[in-house]
């Protein structure tokens, strides 16, 4: 019988679809009568759900224009490695 | 995981298993299968143990060294794969061990050493042509009777391990993928060590036959830039800013470290660009110098966090605490930008080893391999650590999204 922490062990596999089917319905028929593992699954899916949507840590546009511009000169001011911030 | 199924809830009651757990920070899938018979998994550490692991007159690495040539010779995936990690953890780097594998001539070490190699290759394929003489070649060299009996039982135990992973059918749970990354194969390559894949075609023979392209959307920009257009990198640049950004902030925590670090990434690419070999994706290259780029951040202010900071990895099971119930939409509490704000200040809670894990698999949406690649860490290892970065974010927004949040 699969154990609260085997099903914890595999929770990511399971959220990924990666599991084989044996281990899969093992994870299931746990999770059919462990309403905390349910519980620490159902949130786990949300929050991957919510993270994957967030656009979390985005470029702002001003800056990825600034970058951009500074890229460019970085780039065209010189050889390759003269850079004045090269390795920094 | 194999034709046969072990009593896996059982699986750490067994010693042996618990030892493995603790070195690898999983159960090899080659004892899994056996877990019906715990007195024989313990008999073969044992053997394993006394013959690989104990001090002996030949060294742990020359001995992986054998073992590695007779699984490759063997066409056992399986244990090439394990034995190349087991290198590792001795601490060889570098694409060395994988280089033993597909042709020990090839590899640059010692002639004696290559001689040993030599002779046990022989053992392992032609064992009946196998004479004194070969025996006195290796006297010549400087090896004694006891290094000899030693390579000769590595190569039985080789034997052993790589027919009872044919027979049970144990799927490479180590890194196959290293395999190919090291030594600059395209993906896929390295199911030449794969005999259900291609039947029995000799290693050398399967090394030399086409590989399978790898498709990267940036090949051609790649291939301008090479000839001197800088508008193609540009274009390469604005491409991949995001992604870049995104990697750089979540390691350095700063909007400030990401903005500089973004320019020297793509700068340092740019000077780099010559020594790009097209061996992974030109955006699985970026993201690795990125991560050079955001660890270098962090060491250079002195931060307390640090990518390869403790092997916590190895705890067994990460306690959820916070247990209640969600509603069904939690995303319908906030708006968009009040969501993102949530998860941005949830992913900072995480440590950063498992941080970096979770943004790259979750948020960029990179596959587990090219993930482990950028990382340079094991496809289980990955794993371990995106599990428990996924745990820690679902506990770190608990307080904002759970059901007491709803209420607020």
């Amino acid at each position: 019988m699969f154990k609260c922490e085997d099903v914890l062990s595999e929770l990511s596999g399971y959220l990924d679809n990666e599991l084989v089917a044996d281990l899969r319905r093992q994870v299931e028929a746990h999770l059919e009568h462990c309403t905390t593992c349910r519980a620490v699954y159902d949130s786990t899916r949300k929050t991957l759900r919510i993270v994957t949507d967030s656009g979390s840590f985005e470029l702002a546009e001003d800056v990825s224009i600034r970058v951009a511009e500074r890229i460019r000169s970085r780039i065209s001011s010189g050889l390759p490695g003269s850079g004045p911030a090269a390795g920094s | 995981m194999s034709y046969i199924r072990g009593a896996s809830a059982d699986a750490r009651d067994i010693p042996a298993l618990r030892d493995f757990e603790a070195s690898f920070g999983f159960i090899p899938n080659f004892y899994r299968a056996q877990t019906n018979r715990p007195d024989l998994i313990n008999a073969e550490a044992g053997l394993f143990e006394a013959v690989m692991v104990r001090d002996s007159a030949l060294t742990r690495r020359l001995k992986e060294y054998v073992f590695l040539v007779c699984s490759s010779r063997n066409l056992s995936t399986y244990c090439v794969t394990a034995h190349c990690e087991m290198v590792r953890m001795l601490g060889i780097e570098g694409p060395e061990p994988e280089q033993i594998a597909f042709d020990h001539t090839a590899a640059e070490i010692p002639e004696r050493e290559k001689a040993l190699l030599d002779f046990v290759a022989k053992v392992n394929s032609h064992p009946r042509t196998v004479g004194p003489d070969d025996v006195d070649l290796l006297r010549a060299r400087g090896f004694e009777d006891a290094h000899i009996l030693e390579a000769v039982l590595v190569v039985g135990l080789a034997k052993f391990a790589n027919f009872v992973a044919f027979g049970l059918g144990t799927v490479p749970d180590f890194d196959p993928f290293r395999v190919d990354t090291l030594l600059g194969l395209p993906p896929g390559a390295e199911k030449i060590l794969n005999p259900s894949s291609v039947g029995s075609i000799p290693m050398n023979q399967g090394a030399e036959a086409p590989a399978p392209e790898l498709v990267d959307d940036d090949a051609d920009l790649v291939r301008r830039t090479r000839s001197g257009d800088l508008r193609a990198f540009d274009e390469l640049a604005q491409r991949h800013q995001q992604r870049i950004y995104r990697t750089l902030m979540a390691i350095t925590r700063s909007p400030d470290d990401a903005e500089d670090g973004l320019q020297n990434v793509f700068f340092k690419a740019f000077q780099h660009l010559g020594g790009f070999q097209g061996a992974s994706k030109f955006v699985t290259w970026l993201t690795r110098i990125a991560i050079n780029e955001g660890a270098e951040r962090l060491r250079a202010r002195k931060d307390l966090e640090s990518l390869d900071a403790d092997d916590s990895d190895k705890e067994t099971v990460y306690q959820s605490k916070n247990i209640a119930d969600w509603q069904a939409n939690p995303e319908e509490l906030y708006s968009r930008e009040e969501l993102r704000r949530h998860v941005e200040q949830g992913l900072l809670k995480v440590p950063v080893k498992y941080r970096i894990v979770v943004t790259l698999r979750d948020l960029q949406q990179l596959s587990a391999e090219e993930t482990a690649e950028v990382l340079q860490i094991g496809i289980p290892a990955m794993k371990s650590r995106l599990l428990r970065g996924r745990l820690m974010l679902r506990e770190a927004l608990a307080p904002v999204l759970g059901k007491k949040a709803a209420h607020v």
